[in-house]
């Protein structure tokens, strides 16, 4: 049999970084086909020279046996390719609809728009392929689970048979993933090809037919994913045994460094996010945030950091209040954030690698009055930084925005760790990262601890949660429903209050 | 700048506002304040040839604020319109001087050929984009200078008055070559068509046609759009074209319903102008009109505070752009009560 998509000896060299090297791919009609690797292995890269928004330097592709010249985006969505990006790519003031519709090729049919039209039949799809969404709303009052929604039904609406999808389920929560997952194969039993990236090896396991692993830009090994385990896969991908359970030293607790009294914060859209939180960290332990996304944890952080406005409550941090205060003093007073959009709110994409590794304390790098900013030191702190984090490639030069996403993340959390916090807020501190990337960010966070920093862990994953924290706090619609240690932590307990069970309403409870 | 959003009403509370501060201005310097706005009214609309004449002036404002919609729509700073009105109106004149036809296929050619020239400036303007990556803001500037620089140029020399080069400008166009007016006023119903219909073109290109949901699609995103299989260089390209088009005809209508000759300042600064109008509607081509004639009764009002107050004329100018700082303001002021509304509703 004609594979559906196949790959011949890709290559693609940015500057010094060989990002796909001879790189063989090939994917079956009716498969789900997982890429795995490691951040910065070329996965990306290689589904963006699929799609057309990179051109190979060298090697073929054949779409259905046919040897295919892919320019430009629309000369794939001509091959019946679409592709769904790492970032969410709508169009935040249109409706549905007009997200749908905007750029299919209009050859044969109509220059004239006709939404009511195209609104009937994008229903209809959605109804069909189980992708409910309004197609009269506008993108920017959706909830990320439906925006992806909206994006594979642009797929669909265009007649896409082959789905690439770049970390689809990073953003989506548990139940949210498995919904994807629900359509994906359906979509698959139905002669649609699917092309998958992710970094969680249990998603591998449940989702796909076959798995193709990438290292250092080459692809290493193509399995079956029922004659495979998480173990194996591991293993290819970083090159060494990972790790997947880190121990930790006991917990050495002192005085209490962050105190949040009675926090309530509301969201954009005037919502009231946070209802009275009022929690504190102690130096030297991690307080875990544990809660279905959404539930007012960004919020949460947002405020801490005063970047929302608060309207009721106190921050005290090191016994002094820093309710109000502006954001430059954050860093004085002891306090470091790292936010889990590392693209948009934790870096600058147009600044090289090191600028980036300054941000936030440039004024420790300038001297003449904070008018020059000196080289050398800079690099020195970047050169540090990318060694100790394991940043790649190690060009302190590259523009921030071009790293894979998950050394992106290296950088900013190392930025604010090297700047020795006594407070540091954290917010999905693996998302997008690699197994390897997540195991090494992990114990960074633990060393910190021990080295007496108090730590704010946020995360949708309970299983890093449990995995890190030495207390667990649960948030539901922006109340606390109780705090637990984590040696007493019984997953069972914890998923009820998750749900909205106050602690002292567990059946059981002392 | 996204432009001024705000609800229609919000537009009075601005010229309301903007009257106040004018009133200051001029009681300031003991300026009768109610005779002035008396004046402001009826030098613009008191007459049928004062509201000819201001009817006149908003026509090739409409145009070009028509025009820039269609760029700023698409992400695009077309500070170029100036330009492109001046290549439309030398493109009609061209026409006007050199062929000797009947009024019925002269003013069609000259029409056609002030779109023609027009939008070969705007393909200029595109070219330099994404062949050479040279901002459209610069690019645009850069053809102004060269557009002013090439009328001057045709006015003072081959198309000269006989025995005399002169700055004042050309020969006047034979009659026939004229855009017919309303009898004993300077108004001409076709010239007020045209600006309409190209308001109107606007309007279904944006509102109808997946053209327009393109340009509309690269002016909020062009990344997101280039990966939705758009051309965007294309795109870009045609929008630049067709605006230049669009203000080509601004030209047409300056040089064959008003000086009925080429003179050197025949763009009128309607393409800086248009900004400012493009922006208080919000991109909104339908509010163009509106903007467009209140600034007119400015410009054609302010006229009278000359002859009979004996103000400076730069009068309506400070008046217009105290309309669009309130405008700014009131947008601001509206945004700020919004946010405490929230506060409010929520705490309840
Ligand atoms: N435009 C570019 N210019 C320079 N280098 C680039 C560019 N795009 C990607 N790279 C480099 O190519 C390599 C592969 O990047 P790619 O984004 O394909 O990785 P990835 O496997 O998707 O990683 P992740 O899991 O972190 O998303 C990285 O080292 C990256 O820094
Ligand atoms: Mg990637």
């Amino acid at each position: 049999m004609v594979p559906y998509i196949e790959l011949r000896n890709i290559n693609k060299r940015f500057s010094d970084v060989n990002a796909n090297d001879h790189v063989d791919l090939s994917v079956n009609m009716g498969e789900i086909h997982a890429l795995l690797g490691e951040n910065g292995a070329g996965k990306s890269t290689l589904m963006n020279i699929l799609y057309g928004l990179d051109y190979k330097d060298e090697g073929e592709i054949f779409v259905q046996g046919q040897f295919s010249d892919i320019r430009t985006p629309s000369d794939a969505i001509a091959l019946g390719i679409g592709m769904i990006h790492q970032d969410f790519m709508l169009i935040p003031p249109f409706t549905v609809t007009e997200n749908v519709v905007v750029g299919l090729d209009e050859e044969g049919s109509s220059p004239l728009l006709d939404l009511d039209k195209a609104a009937r039949s994008i229903k209809a799809l959605s109804e069909q392929h189980g992708l409910d969404v309004d197609p009269h709303a506008r993108v920017e009052h959706l909830s990320v689970g439906e925006e992806q929604r909206v994006e594979i039904l642009k797929l669909l609406f265009r007649n896409a048979k082959l789905l690439i999808l770049d970390e689809p389920t990073a953003v989506l929560t548990p139940q949210e993933a498995e919904g994807l997952f629900e359509v994906l194969r359906s979509l698959a039993d139905n002669d649609h090809t699917i092309i998958f990236i992710t970094h969680k090896l249990h998603e591998v396991m449940n989702i796909s037919d076959r798995v193709t692993v990438m290292r250092d830009g080459k692809a290493i090994d193509t399995l079956k994913t029922e004659s495979t385990n998480p173990r194996e896969l591991a293993m290819k991908m970083v090159g060494r045994e990972v790790v997947f359970h880190i121990d930790k030293n006991l917990r050495k607790s002192g005085e209490c460094v962050l105190q949040i009294e009675n926090l309530h914060v509301d969201d954009d859209t005037g919502y009231h996010k946070v209802q009275g939180v009022s929690l504190d960290v102690h130096s030297g332990e991690i307080l875990g945030l544990a809660g279905v996304d959404g539930n007012g944890q960004s919020e949460l952080a947002q405020a801490l950091m005063n970047l929302r406005p608060i309207k009721e409550g106190n921050i005290i941090v090191n016994d002094v209040d820093v309710t109000n205060i502006s954001s430059s003093l954050h860093r004085s007073a002891g306090m470091a954030y790292v936010p889990a959009d590392r693209r948009k709110v934790g870096s600058v994409s147009e600044l090289s690698v090191a600028l980036n590794t300054i941000l936030g304390n440039i004024n420790h790098y300038t001297t003449a009055g904070n008018l020059i900013i000196q080289d050398l030191q800079v690099r020195e702190h970047a050169e540090e930084l990318v060694e100790r984090f394991d940043v790649r490639p190690r060009n302190l030069t590259l523009d921030a925005g071009k790293l894979s996403g998950g050394n992106l993340q290296k950088v900013v959390l190392g930025r604010e760790i090297m700047h020795e916090p006594s407070l540091l807020i954290v917010e999905q501190p693996s998302r997008g990262l690699d197994v390897g990337a997540t195991e090494y960010v992990r114990r960074q966070l633990l060393t910190e601890r021990d080295r007496g920093t108090a730590i704010f862990l946020i995360s949708a994953e309970l299983e890093e949660i449990l995995a890190l924290s030495d207390r667990i706090a649960i948030i539901y619609e922006g109340e606390i429903m109780g705090v637990i240690n984590s040696d007493e932590a019984v997953v069972e307990a914890i998923g009820l209050m998750m749900g909205g069970t106050r602690l002292e309403d567990l059946p059981g409870y002392r | 700048m996204k432009g001024f959003t705000g609800p229609i009403y919000s537009y009075l509370a601005a010229v309301l506002v903007s009257m106040v501060l004018v009133s200051l201005l001029l009681a300031l310097f003991r300026i009768p304040i109610f005779e002035t706005y008396t004046l402001l009214i009826t030098g613009s609309l008191g007459s049928m040839t004062k509201l000819g004449d201001t009817l006149m002036v908003s026509v090739p404002l409409i145009i070009a604020s028509a025009s820039l919609v269609i760029t700023f729509k698409a992400g695009l700073w077309n500070i170029g319109v100036e330009g492109q009105i001046i290549a439309g109106a030398v493109a009609a004149s061209f026409i006007a001087r050199e062929l000797q036809m009947p009024t019925q296929i002269l003013l069609p050619a000259m029409i056609g050929a002030g779109f023609l020239g027009g939008a070969f400036w705007g393909l200029l303007v595109g070219l330099l984009k994404i062949r050479g990556g040279v901002n459209e803001i610069f690019g645009g500037l850069g053809l102004d200078f060269v557009a002013t620089g090439l009328v001057v140029y045709l006015v003072i020399g081959p198309w000269s008055r006989k025995g005399i080069a002169s700055t004042s400008g050309t020969e006047p166009f034979h009659e026939n070559a004229w855009f017919p007016t309303v009898e004993g006023f300077r108004l001409s119903p076709l010239a007020v068509s045209v600006s309409l219909l190209v308001v109107l073109m606007v309007i279904f290109v944006f509102n109808r046609t997946q053209f327009g949901l393109k340009l509309r699609s690269i002016g909020l995103n062009p990344n997101s759009s280039y990966r939705f299989g758009i051309p965007t260089s294309r795109y870009i390209l045609t929008a630049l074209v067709l605006g230049g088009a669009v203000a080509g005809l601004a030209g047409v209508t300056q040089v064959a319903s008003i000086h009925h000759r080429l003179v050197p300042s025949i763009s009128g600064g309607y393409g800086f102008l248009g900004i400012l109008v493009v922006l208080l509607a919000g991109y909104r081509p339908f509010l163009v009109i509106p903007i467009a004639f209140f600034f007119s009764m400015i410009a054609i009002g302010s006229i009278q505070w000359q002859l009979r107050l004996g103000l400076h004329s730069s009068l309506g100018g400070v008046f217009q752009g105290t309309l669009v700082l309130s405008v700014v303001l009131i947008s601001a002021m509206r945004l700020l009560r919004q946010r405490r509304e929230k506060h409010v509703k929520t705490e309840e």
